[in-house]
């Protein structure tokens, strides 16, 4: 719902031939399993391997998550979110299920370190089809304070807890978790607003 | 934000550990509102991803996915189950499960309204109470709401229950539910939950006071523990 009002004007676009494919499958039709598979694979697996760090993990979460979207399409609500929104938020907890299941001794440095991904850009097509909500949510995280910002970020593209977040920065628990509740109730204000 | 919205916030972005994640995993299977706030987070928060780009998996990765889903390439579902089932039968101590199991799964089989029918092979624990003891015998079907858990010949003492626990390889145990003694249970899987009740998984059963363990964790001694196998 939410790409729709703010995607392309086409109609036609990759986003709403996945809403519509996702939706197929989410009504039985598991042929449909291929052209969401295609349309999505390549922005999962940058996923899977960021939070992950390891190729061959983020081979099996990808794995696991498309059979799992096979086996329960049923969970996916057409009403709530994009096709894509949801299907990466639902890559992205898997991986961090992997992640703390223990499966994956995650190295340690730096998380620029963990995996090269910088070098790789988006699509020109999806860019323009997200810009307006890219533009959303860097704008209001743009308007929190670094100490706010920053964890919020390692939390979401590293998969961190509060206590991961607290002892990497070398700061008391309950400070970080009352920087990033702040963070967080400033991000929703900007958001809704 | 009150604190419940700041939780689905936490939610969203995975920062919780402990007490505080089980009881967002129980909101989540429980309370609507609450999952929506946790969708409108990873809504607004998916366009971050853009900044991962694309990466192109392996060739082969669509036909391993494919070999996983045909594998076992499954009959009609209640036909390949009774087949599995009459070679389970052979163990004997098992035997009145399996007919409550294929009863069940024969009336709840294919799940009406819910998309893809699972055709996966069911998944079977026995946990064993000790020498001379009953077993308690979990079945559950792979995308099934539901599982069942047989504890036929347990006596109830009047104090105690026993409570079925998920323990993940790491982290805190979760419960599956308490168990009623010398019942065949019919338990609603957490649907949080639902995607690791694998291959493998270790399930623990617990004794706990009536209505089990308040603290979300196990509070008794854990008297089983087995893995879910395929049959």
């Amino acid at each position: 719902m939410l790409n729709r009002s703010v995607a392309n004007d086409r109609g036609d676009g990759p986003q709403e031939l996945l809403d519509a494919a996702m939706t197929r499958l989410a009504q039985g039709d598991r042929t449909a399993l291929r052209a969401v598979y295609d349309a999505s694979v390549t922005k999962l697996f940058a996923i899977c391997l960021r939070i992950l760090g390891d190729r061959a993990e983020a081979e099996d979460a990808l794995q696991d998550v498309y059979i799992n979207l096979w086996r329960r399409a049923d969970r996916f609500d057409a009403e709530r979110a994009s096709a894509i929104a949801w299907l990466s938020s639902f890559a992205r907890n898997r991986a961090i299920d992997r992640l703390r299941s223990g499966r994956v001794l995650r190295q340690s440095g730096p998380i620029d370190e963990a995996v090269g991904l910088a070098d790789r850009q988006p699509l020109p097509d999806r860019q323009v089809e997200s810009a307006e909500e890219s533009a959303r949510i860097h704008h209001c995280l743009d308007q929190l304070e670094d100490q706010q910002r920053e964890p919020i970020r390692r939390a979401f593209f590293d998969g961190l807890t509060y206590a991961q977040l607290a002892t990497k920065n070398n700061t008391p628990l309950g400070t970080m978790k009352s920087r990033i509740r702040r963070g967080l109730a400033r991000l929703k204000a900007c958001l809704e607003s | 934000m009150s604190p419940r919205e700041t939780m689905a916030a936490e939610y969203a972005l995975g920062l919780l550990e402990g007490a505080e994640l089980l009881e967002a995993r129980g909101l989540m299977a429980n309370d609507t509102d609450f999952a929506q706030q946790v969708g409108w987070w990873e809504d607004r928060l998916a366009p971050l991803f853009d900044e991962l780009g694309e990466m192109n998996p392996p060739a082969n990765l669509w036909e391993r996915i494919q070999a996983a889903i045909d594998d076992p390439a499954p009959p009609a579902e209640t036909v390949l189950l009774r087949h599995r089932l009459r070679i389970w039968q052979g163990a004997a101590t098992l035997a009145a499960l399996a007919a409550a199991v294929l009863a069940f799964f024969t009336f709840v089989v294919p799940l009406p309204g819910s998309g893809p029918t699972p055709q996966a092979a069911p998944l079977v624990a026995s946990l064993d109470l000790g020498k001379d003891k009953p077993r308690i015998g979990v079945t559950v079907m792979p995308g099934a709401k539901e599982m069942l858990v047989s504890t036929a010949g347990i006596a109830s003492d009047g104090k105690h229950q026993h409570q079925l626990w998920l323990v993940p390889a790491s982290g805190d145990p979760r419960s599956l539910g308490v168990l009623t003694a010398d019942h065949e249970n019919r338990m609603a899987i957490p649907p949080m939950l639902a995607g690791r009740l694998d291959q493998g998984a270790t399930l623990a059963v617990s004794v706990e006071p009536i209505g089990g363990s308040t603290t979300g964790l196990p509070t008794g001694p854990v008297v089983a523990t087995a893995k879910l196998q395929k049959i």
